[in-house]
């Protein structure tokens, strides 16, 4: 099974950690990995920020780029929803339509990858802490994420799984809304620590690093006990990979 | 209250400083989901219902000219007079002039967004009618001089003391915050009016096209007396509020209890067909619809944006909504508010005035997964936020930035190279600091550039195997 | 151009672009057919107990009568109950002259009232007897149909109201409400759920608001 690689903006420069540990499960369940060399970034900010036009050749370009893979796999839901669905609102060349198509039917988040596609039940590891879930919105309400990730973490031998009060709820990032309305944003993701916190959680894990990002940020600044650390990390981790 | 969606940035910034306001807002709506949460448990076929609604209006939409000419032919035999309105100065003139003939004095009126949409009231009591809201919560923040800050509930943003305050101080009482004693103040007063008023003035809910009647939903018994007692009658909508069939309101009927107030059935539901002088020798003699467009047929032309036309204005979307939850209605400047609203102000009042609206939303899509009709907010708003854009109202130098994005995106060794920066600035900076961006830490910190990336560290990964 | 024209070829003209919109899935109409059949009682028992539940559910009360002797008989002791003295009939007659022999209770049948006094005469009544067309089993509404009453102001103006439901009025829910009646009776209707309410205040439920603050439903068996 061949596997590209998708590594999102925030992957590639803050969190390069979480997307190597992706690398390593993928590798040890036996994918083969490629990285499509020259990919930038998949245009969601841009999209979200309502720049349509400035989208389409970025869009187009990542299209042709992944053309003709077997399987994409990212470590993030919300990046996964922007090819997958959001491509479809473009006025992408007619010419490529069949392979967007194709496309949106090859790219996964990487959690449902794992369920999905290779029929994963279960991690075979061990991670001895309390964790809770962050229901990333993308993932949960475009890509239909919900159970597959507490799937996976609930297996792992040690861990203390406990949900969270509204593990669905926003935790207010958005993209250029943390910044747009940035004291609405810090109010949300305050909101949701409060929730981290009251969980007694030593870990919040999530698909996306740019909500983690967030809750992180917060976390720290705020001095509560839960880090942010992303499913791809505990699942490596539980491994010893 | 002279709001406007272009101050809404400041507006959100004053409504998350107010404490009494966010504690009222949040009670309300957490105690609005749980009961919806509940009803809607009750309802095996809800996520069904909510599919065979769309499409019913989905239909509706299509076929909009139809419809309102059935509506029109059908009301106009049950003896309604139909009158139709461009705009709200034409919709506030209709109701003048029928005020007038009927040597009106006092008007009594159950809770209408649409009637909200023209300033109805102010417009009228500035014409020396004395204009009475009677929903309780209407009535409340029609004392206080608001508009309502929640679709269903108008007076959600208010807590008990703020009520007793307002009662106290514009209807000479003594002040109570006991919210029995204010019910019975606000019922003795205005059934007073209710017996002795010439005209009601009501919303609808649904029209129902095939019987030429139209459906008004409510609780407190005041839509009720709006529409049974005075002897006329006039009811407004906006054009979209047409259903084909008494079958279909079965269906919207189910949905919209749960969804508004989280009860499975309103208590009233009052199907009229004509002024009820007609059949029972009491009511209304005179009945009059104003069909409104002001804007919707507009919104129609979209292929997309036209769903946004489905709403039934039940608020499921405001409760939902980390936003609203902590914001209220009055922070997004307009009559409609919470997700549906931030969709309707664009294509109300323009791009440039709702310039910002669209905005005011981290997209997750809480309010779709909520709606009762399957709008897809989340989608309309990104389509929203790009006609904000082409129309030119974006920031200027938020454009320049996207189109320097753009270029380097399909050049990714530039592309690289600019996004190498700051990485290597951030290592200047005293150890365990973060990068600072603007308007986004403070509260929180950004997350740390990696000196390498993950590209250098797979290859390097690769290279060592 | 007058405005009904402009706003019909305004949307004649925006109709023209078909939606881009998703269309309901196959499935939908038959799972809510069998989903609701999955959930709507099997027998005369069942449809009355969720009847009575819903109605406890919405704060109304039922009471269950095997005649209208019982009935009149309870009523009357409800009435002293709640310091009631007088109380308007509409459609229960026989009702009306069972209880009239009462002295201690001013009774009145709407019927009687003359037209241009029904309004304030029917506001200084503290209770009503009516009878309703169908009730609906699974959210225990009653209907009201206007071409088959002379007034509806006994179902809303005085602060109690008691309602006489036969067995045979009881339809499972709306969708089967709305197959049974004609279409020319639908145009004038009245759903009544649960004695009036608001919640504007903090979310907190008062009963009776601009309506009655009570609602008895006599379950009439004989």
């Amino acid at each position: 099974m061949k596997v590209a690689l998708f590594i999102p903006c925030l992957s590639e420069h803050l969190y390069p950690e979480s997307a190597i540990s992706m690398v390593k499960v993928l590798e040890h369940i036996g994918a083969e990995i490629e990285y499509v060399n020259d990919q930038t970034c998949c245009g969601q900010p841009a999209f979200n920020s309502g720049y349509r036009k400035q989208v389409v050749p970025v869009a187009e370009r990542f299209i042709k780029l992944f053309q003709g893979k077997e399987y994409v796999v990212s470590p993030s839901g919300s990046c996964v929803t922007m090819v997958r669905k959001f491509y479809n609102e473009l006025d992408i060349n007619p010419e490529l339509h069949s392979a967007r198509d194709e496309l949106s039917s090859k790219i996964f988040e990487f959690t449902e990858f794992l369920i999905k596609v290779v029929n994963m039940d279960k991690v075979d590891g061990t991670f001895s802490h309390k964790v809770t879930y962050h229901d990333s919105c993308h993932a949960l309400r475009e890509l239909g994420i919900k159970e597959q990730p507490r799937k996976l973490l609930k297996s792992i031998k040690g861990i203390d799984f406990i949900e969270m009060e509204k593990s669905d709820t926003c935790c207010g990032f958005g993209g250029t809304f943390s910044y747009k309305y940035a004291d609405m944003s810090i109010s949300m993701v305050a909101r949701k620590c409060k929730y981290i916190d009251e969980s007694g959680a030593d870990y919040v894990t999530s698909t996306d690093s740019s909500c983690l990002m967030n809750i992180d940020g917060y976390l720290r600044k705020h001095n509560m006990k839960a880090r942010a650390i992303h499913i791809a990390d505990i699942l490596a981790q539980s491994m010893n990979l | 209250m002279n709001l406007s969606p272009t101050k809404t940035k400041t507006y959100v910034k004053e409504a998350l400083l107010d404490s009494r306001l966010r504690a009222s807002v949040d009670k309300a709506t957490q105690t609005s989901l749980a009961k919806r949460n509940d009803k809607k448990e009750q309802i095996p076929y809800w996520e069904e219902l909510r599919y065979k609604a769309h499409s019913i209006k989905r239909d509706v939409m299509e076929h909009l000219d139809t419809y309102l000419e059935t509506f029109e032919k059908n009301c106009v035999s049950n003896g309604i007079h139909v009158h139709w309105a461009a705009n709200a100065k034409e919709a506030r003139q209709i109701i003048l002039n029928i005020a007038h003939e009927k040597h009106a004095k006092t008007i009594v009126k159950s809770k209408s967004l649409t009637t909200e949409e023209l300033h109805l009231n102010d417009f009228l009591i500035e014409n020396d009618l004395e204009t009475l809201e009677t929903d309780l919560g209407e009535y409340i923040v029609q004392l206080l001089g608001q508009i309502p800050s929640h679709l269903t509930a108008p007076a959600l943003h208010l807590n008990r003391q703020d009520i007793g305050k307002v009662f106290h101080e514009k209807l000479g009482i003594d002040y109570t915050e006991d919210p029995n004693e204010l019910l019975t103040i606000a019922r003795n007063t205005l059934r007073e009016k209710f017996l002795n008023a010439d005209i009601g003035i009501s919303g609808v809910n649904f029209a129902v096209a095939e019987s030429g009647s139209v459906v008004v939903v409510e609780n407190e018994a005041n839509a009720r007396l709006t529409v049974g007692v005075p002897k006329t009658h006039i009811a407004v909508m906006g054009i979209e509020k047409i259903i084909p069939n008494m079958d279909d309101l079965a269906v919207f009927l189910k949905l919209l209890g749960p969804s508004a107030t989280g009860q499975k059935a309103s208590v009233y539901v009052n199907i009229v067909g004509g002024p009820a002088f007609q059949k029972l020798k009491e009511g209304p003699e005179e009945m009059h619809i104003v069909l409104l467009d002001n804007g919707r047929s507009k919104m129609l032309a979209d292929p997309e944006l036209r769903e946004t036309l489905f709403c039934i204005r039940c608020g499921a979307c405001l409760n939902v909504c980390p936003i609203y939850q902590q914001i209220g209605g009055h922070a997004y400047g307009w009559v409609y508010m919470g997700p549906i609203g931030i969709t309707l102000i664009p294509q109300y009042l323009g791009e440039k005035e709702g310039k910002y609206s669209p905005y005011l939303s981290s997209l997750c899509g809480a309010c779709y997964e909520i709606c009762p009709v399957r709008i897809n907010i989340p989608h309309h708003l990104l389509k929203l936020r790009n006609n904000v854009v082409e129309k030119g109202y974006s920031m200027k130098i938020e454009k320049i930035g996207m189109d320097i994005w753009a270029f380097l995106a399909r050049h990714p060794k530039l592309y690289r190279f600019a996004t190498w920066f700051p990485g290597k600035f951030q290592m200047l900076l005293p150890k365990g600091q973060s990068f600072p961006a603007p308007g986004y830490t403070g509260e929180r910190a950004l997350g740390k550039f990696d000196k390498k990336g993950f590209r250098k560290r797979f290859l390097e990964m690769k290279k060592n195997k | 151009m007058p405005s009904r024209e402009k706003i019909l070829n305004a949307i004649k003209k925006a109709v023209k672009t078909s939606s881009h919109l998703p269309e309901k899935p196959d499935y939908v109409e038959k799972e809510i057919e069998s989903k609701l059949t999955s959930i709507t009682p099997l027998d005369d028992k069942g449809f009355k107990e969720q009847f009575e539940k819903e109605l406890q559910a919405v704060s109304g009360e039922l009471v269950t009568v095997s005649s209208e002797k019982i009935l009149v008989e309870h009523l009357y002791r409800d009435m002293l109950a709640g310091n009631n003295s007088s109380i308007a009939f509409m459609g229960t007659d026989s009702i009306f002259s069972q209880m009239s022999n009462l002295s201690d209770i001013q009774c009145l049948n709407t019927v009687d009232i003359p037209e241009q006094d029904r309004k304030a005469t029917l506001a200084n009544t503290q209770a009503s007897l009516v009878s309703v067309d169908y009730a609906i089993a699974d959210v225990a509404s009653l209907v009201v149909l206007l071409d088959n009453i002379p007034s509806l102001f006994p179902h809303y103006l005085p602060d109690s109201i008691y309602v006489v439901v036969k067995p045979d009025q009881l339809v499972a829910n709306m969708f089967e409400l709305m197959e049974i009646i004609p279409d020319e009776k639908k145009k004038n209707m009245l759903f009544i759920t649960g004695p009036s309410r608001t919640a504007d205040i903090e979310k907190i439920l008062i009963l009776g608001a601009h309506g009655p603050r009570k609602l008895t439903v006599y379950w009439l068996e004989s």
